[in-house]
């Protein structure tokens, strides 16, 4: 079976209308293959017949969310998008560091939403730990959340295989993680100190308005499993919870404009970031 | 004409179509948006320059006049050409696109040769 | 939780997050008048978080009364509240569809184009019979816009009329736009016309290559081949893309086992041009369909390719292509790749070779 350029074309877009995340080209096999596995549960020979159902008779998006978790990769590791971290640690957590030791105010919070097993939250505490000078003389704080409780109690252990750790540069590695046995790695106590897990659900109308005065809010490929109208609530509930200039980082493919117009955009090393 | 990155904004694919096939014609390189808030991201996201940015005014997400005043509140953006294409056509939908910061304000439906022409006038060409 | 004069107090707080929780609580409290308050806060707004929130509520709720509340805000000054409108009112169903009945006939063509594009998002039952209407309206745009969504919606009970207005137009933009709705939704009739009005490439202004092009994609015949090659000589580079998937529609529908001879040279020569390389690897791949001997050999040169995109396309090429001889270059290629979607595709290619 093909997927003539012409309907990668039509399906990226499609994609990209509706959550705001891109495809490069590169990535036209493996969209393919994916597409196919939708296009035989579903029994539809042709492509464009796929995508006719797709735009006109899916009036839930039910086959859409099908094929956008086929095509989402669920798995989370340490020091995921790395280049996107980087712009995180070496210019926007500069820029705020310096903010707040010219007002006097040695606070950092971020919130991690979606923070699943905890390897996101610990990563951002490890580079915390590394960027911060002084790091003793200031306060900080990463509230993480999740739906899923499970995921949670997981977090709070810290322990994590070699999958997870695959992309830690080894100088961390060392310092941060304790390794009882081979394929076992555990987060250091004063890492784990630094992250406040909590069970919320995004949905809920009135969650997290008493949170506010972040500096940072990630939120990396959690967005994707809202329709429009829900994704819009919980963008607005980080746009509250953030201080003003406060960053809040999608996974690197999303885009945030489309979801809302509050923030501000900005172009920093080769990546777009998003200011309040 | 020499080459160049152009940004077209519109809901209407069509609309899109229509002013990429009269600038590529003139030797322009197309980025299409498909509304001002996916206007944003395409020239923030985009690496090198923009020679000009052709946009509507009714679309989803960002209208066309918020798009320009965005733009004209950046520095690296606040001489970058600016043609409005709409429907709408009174005075003072007009007026508002000069005050938005628009440099030109064309009627739809487009005429290729006057779009050309005073693209040619705004690049100095 | 306030009460619902807390509720209005905070609605016209000083603090944003206190007028958009109170936009939030208003909204989906149900406090009566809800609607009403709501709008009027919009449009005295300047927030644009607040408004973001304000709107996004509205699209939350549903009913008569919203759609009716709304549909006022399609001829306010201000430019956000008028897209914002379009954008509630196409998330309302078959009550808004109800109402758009009327505003087609609006005196103002504005307001008529705003119930174009509500209907086109709403897509319920009638609606393509409702945005037809518009086929007649006064302003060429209406005409225009009303085109373009009966060819995305795949209405054929329209054609006639579109062809019509093919043939009649001499507004390029129309034609254009016609062209590009007939690929999807062109009858027998649609190719005569086309034929009769574009019977040779000179007769093709530039502007409507593009969209002839998409029309043959769909609906020509390899009459048009020939043409195809001129415009791969002298356009190639700037349409490509309209150049490929008219090749790739027109040989889908007339399969063969070997490619003509003159379009197999015309699409080696394409390989070797500037055009960017994701249209050379749905060439590499196309070709690989056909048994031409050349073909091969033009698969197995692009097998090295520095491009890893080029790469990808000759081996799926080959996979296709059938040839075991390939084999074993797949085998050692895949010993010595790191990358992942090229590790994909020499999977496919060397399960289809063995």
């Amino acid at each position: 079976m093909e997927l003539p350029l012409e309907y990668f074309i039509k399906l990226r877009n499609l994609i990209y209308e509706r959550t705001g995340i891109s495809y490069e080209e590169n990535k036209i096999y493996y969209i393919k293959k994916r597409l196919y596995q939708r296009m035989e549960a579903g029994g539809f020979e042709r492509v464009e017949d796929y995508l006719r159902h797709l735009k006109i008779f899916d009036p839930k998006g039910r086959e859409f969310q099908q094929l956008m978790n086929l095509l989402t990769v669920n798995e989370t590791y340490f020091f995921r998008e790395f280049s996107q971290l980087q712009v995180f640690a070496e210019s926007c957590l500069q820029e705020v560091i310096e903010h707040k030791v010219q007002t006097n105010n040695r606070t950092i919070k971020i919130f991690c939403a979606g923070c699943s097993t905890g390897e996101e939250p610990y990563t951002l505490g490890i580079i915390l730990r590394e960027m911060i000078e002084q790091y003793s003389s200031w306060e900080v704080l990463i509230k993480a959340i999740d739906i899923d409780e499970n995921v949670i109690s997981a977090a709070r252990r810290g322990v994590y295989d070699q999958r997870s750790i695959k992309d830690v540069p080894s100088a961390y590695l060392q310092k941060y993680f304790t390794s009882p046995s081979n394929s076992k790695y555990v987060i250091d106590q004063d890492i784990k100190d630094m992250v406040v897990f909590e069970h919320v659900n995004l949905m809920d109308r009135r969650a997290l308005r008493y949170e506010e005065d972040y500096d940072f809010v990630f939120c990396r490929n959690v967005l994707i499993y809202f329709d429009d109208v829900s994704r819009k609530q919980v963008v607005d509930k980080f746009y509250s919870l953030l201080r003003t200039g406060g960053y809040i980082f999608l996974g690197h493919a999303e885009s945030l404009s489309r979801i809302s117009s509050a923030f501000k955009i900005r172009r920093l090393s080769n990546h777009i970031v998003y200011q309040r | 004409m020499m080459g160049g990155k152009v940004l077209i904004v519109d809901d209407s694919e069509m609309i899109r179509n229509f002013h990429s096939y009269i600038l590529k014609s003139i030797g322009l390189e197309i980025i299409t948006a498909l509304d001002g808030a996916d206007a944003l991201e395409k020239i923030y996201g985009t690496e090198g320059e923009l020679l000009i940015c052709l946009t509507d005014i009714n679309m989803p997400n960002m209208d066309g006049y918020t798009l320009i005043e965005r733009l004209r509140e950046d520095p690296n953006y606040e001489d970058l050409p600016i043609i409005i294409i709409s429907t709408e056509e009174e005075l003072q939908d007009k007026q508002r696109g000069f005050e938005a910061g628009a440099n030109l304000y064309i009627v739809k439906p487009t005429e290729p040769d006057e779009l050309v022409e005073n693209i040619r006038m705004l690049l100095g060409r | 939780m306030g009460s619902i004069d807390e509720l209005i107090y905070d609605l016209h707080s000083g603090d944003e997050k206190a007028r958009a929780f109170a936009a939030e609580d208003i909204a989906f409290d149900g406090v009566p008048g809800g609607i009403k308050i709501l709008i009027e806060r919009l449009e005295l707004e300047e927030s644009r978080f607040v408004r973001e929130v304000i709107v996004n509520c509205l699209k939350g709720l549903k009913g008569r009364e919203i759609v009716e509340k709304i549909i006022p805000l399609l001829s306010s000054e201000d430019a956000f509240i008028r897209n914002a409108s379009i954008e509630i009112l196409s998330m309302q169903g078959e009550i808004a569809t109800e109402f758009m009945r009327k505003i087609l006939g609006d005196a103002d063509k504005d307001i008529r184009k705003f119930a174009l594009d509500i209907l086109f998002q709403l897509k319920s039952l009638n609606t393509a019979e409702l945005i037809a209407e518009a086929l007649n309206d006064l302003d060429i745009n209406n005409i225009i816009t009303a085109v373009e969504y009966l060819g995305h919606m795949e209405d054929t009970n329209y054609t006639p009329k579109v062809n019509e207005l093919l043939m009649r137009s001499d507004n390029i933009l129309l034609r254009c736009t016609c062209l590009e709705a007939l690929a999807f939704i062109g009858d027998e009739e649609s190719i005569r016309c086309v034929n009769k009005m574009y019977p040779s490439y000179e007769n093709i202004s530039i502007l409507e290559q593009y969209s002839f092009l998409k029309f043959v994609a769909r609906k020509g015949a390899d009459i048009h081949l020939s043409l195809i090659i001129s415009l791969i000589a002298e356009k190639g580079q700037v349409m490509h893309k309209e150049i490929i998937n008219a090749v790739e529609g027109i040989l889908k529908r007339n399969p063969r086992k070997v490619l003509p001879h003159d379009l197999l040279n015309s699409l080696s020569y394409y390989l070797t041009t500037d055009i960017p390389n994701i249209n050379k690897y749905e060439l590499l791949i196309l070709m690989g369909h056909y048994q031409n001997q050349e073909i091969y050999s033009i698969l197995l040169q692009h097998v090295d390719h520095e491009k890893v995109l080029i790469r990808m396309g000759a081996v799926e090429g080959l996979g296709i292509y059938g040839n075991k001889e390939a084999l074993p270059i797949l085998l050692s290629m895949k010993e010595k790749v790191g990358d992942h979607d090229l590790l994909e595709t020499l999977d496919k290619s060397i399960a289809l070779l063995q």
